[in-house]
């Protein structure tokens, strides 16, 4: 109600992205103040690009987990599909339709996840688990230790390229970034696949009963999240230039901090792409600031742990002493009207 | 202004005055270390510190440990600065962030022990061409992607020193097994094979070897394949590992048997791990490449690369005094081996300590 009564023309930053624009601007200035290499123009735009392979797959995991559903399965599909790339390339197909096949792969592996969840009703959680080790493993079978390198120069160095001005310039991984950023904002948030995707995430028995073909829009979110990571494995084999079967280990957890940090609530139903975007800067600020004071790998491992639980906790507690002062309040009222 | 300061808080005070001649004589001192350090200033400008990071595989592994302390020593008589960091997973992408920082905080050199031959070379080519000299350490790169390479000891070698490091535990006389890694692992296998060809052109004709065993780097299997050839050849004279797991393995059954000192163990192991050993007569000696000579060697080639200019290539020759052998010559590539296996015994192993 008190939304309402405010004026519509004030913006007012929304509750979800206090805490990484917060996080945010603390990163940068701990950085700044660190490092008088932080903020170099040049570190920004060339450090950028392996933040954004996480970045899109957040992005794309945004939609799953709205849904009430997950996919810890996207950094093997990754893989997977890094692998059919490798594999094509290693036997003379041209580089293009290398891509392209990649692509497929991670649509077809993303499609693969979702008609299983659907289909025979199981939690989301335990079957991308499953399929978490299967295509890693598949990958692996693929692969086997070899290392399929020599990409042409044409191909490789794709986070290195600029696409506006020269240096300093926009980064092609940054650019493409935003791009998705505003294509899936307008899905999500304009587009009645994303209002269905909230919806069918709040409530998805009610939804069903209002005619949104829940299963679909599910299914749908699956494959995305699939066709992204395809997406992916070409941007992560152009910037490494080589393939090997562990690329990407470990990306999904990242992806799905950036989504939870966001404000995407994991339980579904609410999410932002906003949130997802902020995010990713947020934890791309934070490691970048304490990889330039050169601390080790376990110290930011654990600081971004916290900030996540820091972030997801202080709202909850927050809003259960709103609650809680509200409750008194309104007892208060109706035993001073009593 | 200082001096004043503290007098007169000293005479509110009422302290003994004695300590008043103390302060004129505490400002000399501080305007003396004001003057010789702006001077230190001065002269670290005409000769900056060379900045170097080193990026281990990972962090709290004590065979890097040995590697930085080698860095470390080698540093302090060459003005330079040497950075450890690392990532928290040996993963192969894991290292990336480390050396785009080091690219960042522009240091004068990056030495990276890869954890990937290939993966690492994009974010090693920046770094190359931002001017800062790139060496690998203890493992290679692709070739194009930095500028010498240092390995701790040349592998083609190790096939005889294996055998050989046998007789010289048993007097060149006996039964002898390998219990080797697992069946498929690369380097011991190039190892057993090229020992095989020593022995089948007469290298050390006194000793016959009866068996080769695989304990899979599992502590457990190693154990039991040991325990089987000590029970299938009552004459084995003796076990060569030539792998850390296997050698302890061994060294543990036959420390509590009864045939401990009847069957010798060596092979490759390092010093904590085999130093009870070692201690309680069971093991004679063993070997390994000593670590620290990488870093020491790494730091040397840094500041001889700086000073002079210098431009790895095959056939450049080095000399370091008191840094393992002394002396090396670049290999194809630029790769630079350290030096000769090191042997450890109940003499030296106090020396060493990863």
């Amino acid at each position: 109600m008190s939304a309402l009564s405010k004026s519509p023309s004030r913006f007012k930053v929304p509750g979800y992205l206090i805490g990484p624009i917060l996080i945010l601007t603390l990163a940068m200035v701990y950085g700044s103040l660190g490092s008088e290499y932080f903020l170099q123009p040049a570190s920004i735009i060339f450090n950028t690009g392996r933040y954004m392979e996480i970045g899109l797959l957040a992005l794309a995991l945004t939609f799953v987990i709205i849904n009430g559903d997950i996919d810890l399965s996207v950094a093997s599909t990754l893989a997977a599909s890094a692998g059919v790339l490798a594999k094509l390339f290693a036997g003379g197909v041209p580089i293009f339709w290398c891509c392209v096949a990649s692509v497929f792969t991670g649509f077809v592996l993303g499609l693969i996840n979702g008609l299983i969840v659907i289909k025979f009703g199981l939690p989301s959680l335990v079957v991308t688990l499953a399929t978490l080790a299967l295509y890693r493993g598949l990958t692996q079978v693929l692969l086997g230790d070899d290392v399929v390198a020599n990409y042409p120069e044409s191909f490789a160095g794709f986070d290195q390229r600029l696409v506006i001005g020269g240096n300093p310039g926009l980064p092609a991984p940054l650019a493409l970034f935003f791009v998705a950023a505003i294509i899936f904002y307008y899905i999500l948030h304009k587009s009645n696949y994303g209002i269905k995707n909230i919806m069918s995430g709040s409530n998805p028995s009610a939804s069903n009963f209002s005619g949104i073909g829940v299963d679909r829009v599910r299914l749908l979110a699956f494959a995305l999240s699939g066709t992204v990571s395809g997406i992916c494995a070409v941007m992560i084999t152009s910037r490494l230039s080589s393939t090997i079967s562990n690329v990407g280990l470990g990306l999904e957890l990242l992806a799905i901090t950036v989504v939870v940090l966001g404000g995407t609530d994991i339980f579904g139903g609410r999410g932002a792409i906003s949130g997802t975007v902020v995010s990713l800067f947020a934890i791309m600020a934070v490691r970048e600031a304490l990889v330039i004071q050169d601390v080790n790998g376990q110290v930011q491992d654990s600081a971004v742990g916290l900030l996540l639980i820091l972030t997801v906790l202080v709202p909850r507690i927050r809003s259960y002493y709103i609650d809680k002062r509200d409750r008194q309040k309104r007892f208060n009222e109706a035993r001073a009207k009593a | 202004m200082k001096y004043i300061a503290i007098g007169t808080r000293n005479e509110a005070k009422g302290m003994n005055t004695k300590y008043k001649a103390l302060v004129p004589v505490l400002g000399m001192s501080l305007i003396l270390t004001g003057v010789s350090a702006s001077f230190v200033a001065t002269s670290a400008t005409a000769a900056p510190k060379i900045k170097v990071t080193y990026i281990p595989k990972n962090l709290g592994n004590p065979y890097f440990d040995a590697i930085v302390k080698g860095f470390n020593k080698s540093a302090k008589g060459l003005n330079m600065t040497v950075k450890v960091v690392a990532p928290a997973q040996a993963g192969a992408t894991d290292q990336i962030p480390f050396i785009e920082a080091a690219i960042q905080q522009k240091v004068d050199a990056i030495a990276v022990s890869p954890n990937d031959a290939s993966a690492l070379c994009p974010t090693l080519k920046r770094a190359m061409k931002a001017g800062i000299i790139v060496l690998a350490v203890n493992g290679d790169v692709d070739v194009a992607c930095r500028q010498a390479s240092i390995t701790p000891v040349d592998f083609s070698l190790l096939g005889k020193y294996l055998v050989d490091q046998t007789a010289s535990v048993i007097d060149g006389k006996g039964d002898w097994a390998f219990l080797s890694a697992t069946s498929t692992a690369p380097d011991q296998n190039g190892w057993l094979v090229a020992a095989g060809k020593y022995i089948e052109g007469g290298g050390q004709p006194g000793l016959k070897l009866v068996d080769t065993v695989y304990g899979d780097d599992a502590p457990e299997k190693s154990a039991t394949e040991a325990q089987a050839l000590l029970a299938k050849y009552p004459n084995l004279k003796a076990i060569n590992a030539p792998t850390t797991v296997g050698i302890a393995a061994a060294a543990q059954v036959l420390s509590t048997s009864p045939l401990k000192g009847k069957v010798q163990v060596t092979g490759l192991g390092t010093p904590n791990q085999m130093r009870q050993y070692i201690k309680d007569g069971t093991v004679k000696s063993f070997s390994l490449w000593d670590p620290s000579v990488q870093g020491s060697l790494a730091a040397n080639l840094i500041a001889t690369m700086k000073a002079k200019n210098l431009k790895p290539k095959a056939g450049v020759k080095l000399s370091y005094k008191g840094v393992g052998p002394g002396s090396w010559t670049m290999g194809k590539n630029a790769g630079i081996i350290a030096g000769p296996p090191q042997e450890f015994n109940a003499k030296n192993i106090d020396d060493f300590n990863f």
